[in-house]
């Protein structure tokens, strides 16, 4: 057998080319479990705002905590897994980003005050859409597409649909993200 | 100088190879996704899987998801083996400019 220098060069890029692929597509499966479940909170937080203020506190709250636990323990679970190409790969990683968007949560709210529960929501759905986007960079552009659909889907909500702005963030951002989770899944 | 490994190096087998590697430890793959990330045909796929689980290289493993049958494939541990062996016979190749026969 013999194989030649050119040979040699294209069958590494040929391999390396396939490697990254893979790489690729195993991580948006990693990533699709935080997508669905964190779109699956949405979908009950914004259905409580529509209902009244009340119930929509106290289901963020509670969402919140199912969304914080849940995604510790599917971290746990990709951990055992195995080294991947995850946006996150250590624990300190997690709380880093869990973090920065807290803190421009709380940077947000005093600098810009929300007038009400649809403009947070609003901003929610851009951030994490923007979020998203920026993740996508070093991801992959599946990512990326998803979040820039929720930015574009809260926008569009919010320019033509504000009576109903929560029930369409519910669908528009909530099922944006388990849509955008399982495309990831089955791609 | 390490030496090739023909099985390897068949262009549709070492994209294969190349896509399991890339896998943790363990994980394998639906013969469909596999399918896709390599981009190979049905009768391709089939044909190289054989050769490689049949040099050891691959393990292939089929059962039922309900009703539905699946059929996966994992690179095993002298897969990865080989297949790093026959990649750093590769890049000796670029960093010593020379050819080798067997």
């Amino acid at each position: 057998m013999v194989i030649g220098r050119e040979d040699a060069a294209q069958a590494l890029k040929d391999a390396a080319r396939a490697a990254g692929r893979s790489q690729r597509l195993h991580g948006y499966r990693g990533a699709s479990g935080f997508l669905i479940l964190w779109g699956l909170i949405w979908i009950v937080m914004d259905v409580g705002f529509y209902i009244g203020p009340n119930v929509g506190n106290w289901l963020s709250l509670a969402g919140d905590a199912v969304g914080v636990a849940g995604s510790i323990a599917l971290g746990v679970r990709l951990r055992r897994v195995g080294p991947g190409p995850y946006p996150v790969r250590s624990v300190a990683g997690a709380l880093l980003i869990a973090g920065a968007i807290g803190l421009y949560g709380l940077a947000m709210s005093v600098i810009s005050p929300p007038h009400d529960a649809g403009q947070a929501q609003a901003m929610a759905g851009v951030s994490v859409g923007c979020a998203y986007m920026v993740l996508g960079a070093g991801q992959g552009l599946r990512l990326a597409a998803v979040g820039f659909a929720m930015v574009a889907l809260t926008l569009i909500g919010w320019v033509f649909a504000r009576e109903y702005f929560m029930l369409w963030s519910a669908v528009a951002g909530g099922g944006g993200l388990v849509l955008g989770g399982l495309w990831l899944r089955t791609t | 100088m390490s030496e090739p490994d023909e099985i390897v190096h068949q262009s549709t087998r070492l994209k294969l190879m190349s896509v399991l590697n890339a896998l943790p430890p363990g994980e394998g793959l639906e013969f469909k996704r596999l399918k896709a990330i390599a981009r190979a045909t049905d009768g391709n796929l089939g044909a190289h899987l054989a050769t490689l689980e049949k040099a050891g290289y691959v393990e292939i493993e089929k059962d039922f998801v309900g009703k539905r049958p699946r059929t996966q494939a994992r690179i095993s541990r002298a897969g990865r083996r080989a297949y790093e062996r026959h990649l750093d016979y590769l890049r000796d190749i670029l960093d010593g400019g020379g050819k080798d026969s067997g």
